[in-house]
């Protein structure tokens, strides 16, 4: 059922033997899990049914360091979480993205590739995607000729995105969510403290609060935090009456090595002559990028890297109406009803200039460049971080400032790849690369604002010396605590993270299980 | 730096039709000069390209390596007039360029990567 927080009686005491913090796409993964079950389970959403200013304005934090977008416009807190702005764009981590390797500082997941496969399997229902397979070879229909041109092969690979409508968690989920006799999903209810034992081994209850000044309390035998990368980060630093560090931070990692993923194009690739092989299908339902083999990152000693190569001008970008057009032909195609219809026709309406300049750029225009945007991962540095700042929110917590640094490894491996594309490119005869020139300088940063990826602040490890978390999301050193989402990644890989999102949070689902088994 | 501008790189790249060669050179030009369509074009990426690599050192040390980069160059390098004919030179170029990339011989001048072997004949031409 769901419940106006704002609407319980003064210092009510809630009991569950699970309570999850945050109603996004980890939050509502795992609750979903409990439906019908024999457990109590209050999901605790700081935000309603929609956008609020209010609310929103929890999230407002500085930024320093590489460009990233501002805190409030980088997530969104309602019921749905950030799964209410995202792109939709879905694939699983790689065997390469979570194995150590040596020339990346701080890499190496506690868990294997393999051991993530029947919880992406789960994952992908529950985001809507009509396939998991990422085959290349299962979709050469689906890509622009330059994908099956020799110019993909060794080194060069295409890379499968599959797309989710993209699903909207909150909504789409919401009357499940609601009907379930098991579950209670609280509205308005803002976490201001994870309240411990003195030993800060036990999670007592949590401490709650409306905007309006409405307190209660909230105890649960398990307790999973899931409020994204920054947040998770925020709240556990804040908790900080018995520890001063605050909590999981006795090796002072808690907000370090946060990462996003630098997007933006960075190069262009002059063609022989005006040509259409980045042309993609009109009945294309996948999203298909290039890489690189990982056997030549591993020579190379480079971070993981996708490019998108998009004619230019490219099919998207300013073209918003051309985009929103795009996307819902992709969902009714796929049989998908889109759950945000209206506000599609309407982006397709009022850019009815870019709705026909992207209409005819992709199926008629045969340019003579294509554009290389790329998606890259950033390495883990521990001085890359989430601390608390003086300032403080409505609710009386310290807001953060984000701090994204990047690295010499980052920079390096940007460049060395494109260049390894360039090269691609000349050998097979196609044209010549030329790099962007924000890539010339010395040293050049990266611009654009990231990906809204917020990674790494909580990150995995069986040792507490190198990690917030052990193999199964525990906070080390706490009986009782949980992190879900993104933070908990240890290295990020190219791959967008909603899919390994939901796929750790069915993890810890069943993990939560076999504990009250 | 001299930035090298697109439509010097597509002139470069169109440095393959045979019935182009030759044209507008004067008699007794050197074989590898006849290469390119636009031998403007050439003198100012090579200008480029010394610019950005400015340790490349002489025509002649330049000649040399190329020479013992890529034997299919041998011939094209020697300044004998008029020899091999001008339809024979293309492969043997386009051979080692695509070489060049296949082994990451690459030079990046003003953001473009450049095969090293066609750098370094445009380096060539800027010099001759």
């Amino acid at each position: 059922m769901l419940i106006d927080s704002r609407s319980l009686p003064e210092a009510t005491r809630i009991e569950a033997d699970i309570a999850i913090v945050g109603g996004g796409a980890a939050g509502i993964a795992i609750a979903r899990e409990f439906i019908g079950g024999g457990l109590r389970v209050a999901l605790l959403e700081s935000g309603g049914l929609d956008y609020d200013d209010d609310t929103q304005d929890l999230y407002v934090g500085e930024v320093t360091g590489n460009p990233s977008i501002a805190l409030d416009a980088s997530r969104l807190r309602y019921l749905g979480g950030t799964s209410n702005h995202w792109a939709g764009y879905c694939r699983p981590l790689d065997e390469a993205d979570l194995n150590p390797r040596p020339w990346v500082p701080h890499s190496g997941w506690p868990i294997t590739r393999v051991s993530l496969d029947p919880y992406y399997r789960r994952a992908h229902p529950v985001l809507q995607l009509v396939s998991d397979d990422y085959r290349p070879a299962s979709w050469t229909g689906q890509m622009p000729p330059v994908f099956t041109s020799p110019v993909m092969r060794d080194p060069l690979r295409p890379v499968i995105f599959q797309q989710s409508p993209p699903t909207r968690l909150g909504s789409a989920y919401r009357a499940e969510l609601d009907q379930a006799a098991n579950l209670a999903v609280y509205l308005w209810a803002n976490l201001t403290e994870i309240v411990t034992d003195e030993g800060t081994a036990l999670v007592r209850h949590l401490a709650m609060a409306c905007l309006d000044g409405r307190r209660f309390t909230v105890e649960a035998r398990h307790v999973v935090l899931a409020t994204g990368g920054v947040e998770n980060a925020r709240l556990l630093l804040c908790s900080n009456r018995q520890a001063e560090a605050g909590l999981g931070n006795g090796h002072d990692l808690v907000g370090r090595y946060f990462m996003d993923h630098p997007a933006y194009p960075a190069a262009t690739i002059l063609l022989n002559q005006p040509s259409t092989i980045a042309r993609a299908p009109a009945d294309q339902i996948i999203d298909v990028l290039c890489g690189i083999d990982p056997a030549v990152e591993e020579r190379e000693r480079l971070l993981r890297f996708v490019t998108a190569v998009q004619p230019v001008p490219p099919p998207e970008g300013e073209e918003a109406g051309y985009v929103a057009l795009r996307e819902l032909t992709r969902n009714l195609r796929r049989g998908i009803w889109p759950n945000d219809l209206m506000g599609r026709l309407g982006t397709v309406l009022a850019d009815l200039d870019g709705t026909t300049s992207g209409f005819y750029n992709r199926f008629f225009a045969s340019p003579e460049l294509l554009r290389l945007r790329v998606h890259i991962e950033v390495a883990p540095n521990p001085e890359s971080r989430v601390t608390l700042i003086d300032e403080r929110d409505a609710l009386g917590l310290n807001r953060v400032r984000l701090d994204w640094r990047l690295t010499e490894l980052d920079r390096l491996s940007l460049r060395r790849n494109l260049e390894i594309v360039g090269a691609a490119f000349g050998a097979r005869g196609f044209g010549r690369l030329q790099l962007a020139d924000w890539l010339l300088e010395e040293p050049f940063a990266i611009p654009g604002n990231g990906s809204y990826h917020h990674v790494g602040t909580t990150r995995m490890s069986d040792d507490p010396r190198t990690g917030v978390v052990d193999r199964d999301c525990r906070v080390h050193g706490m009986r009782n605590l949980f992190i879900a989402g993104s933070s908990v990644f240890p290295t990020e890989g190219f791959a967008n993270p909603t899919l390994t999102i939901v796929a750790l949070g069915l993890r810890l689902a069943d993990h939560l299980k076999s504990l009250h088994a | 730096m001299s930035p090298v501008a697109r439509r010097q790189l597509l002139a470069l790249l169109a440095l393959a039709p045979a019935a182009s060669f030759g044209v507008g050179r004067p008699a007794g030009a050197a074989a590898w000069t006849r290469l390119f369509h636009d031998l403007e074009s050439a003198r100012l990426i090579g200008r480029a390209v010394l610019e950005s690599h400015p340790d490349l050192g002489s025509a002649e040390t330049i000649r040399e390596r190329l020479r013992l980069r890529h034997a299919v160059l041998q011939e094209l390098l020697d300044d004998t007039p008029d020899r091999p004919p001008a339809s024979a030179l293309a492969p043997a170029l386009a051979e080692a360029i695509a070489a060049d990339f296949a082994a990451h011989r690459t030079l990046t001048v003003t953001g473009w990567v450049l095969s090293r072997s066609e750098a370094e004949l445009c380096a060539l031409v800027h010099l001759a």
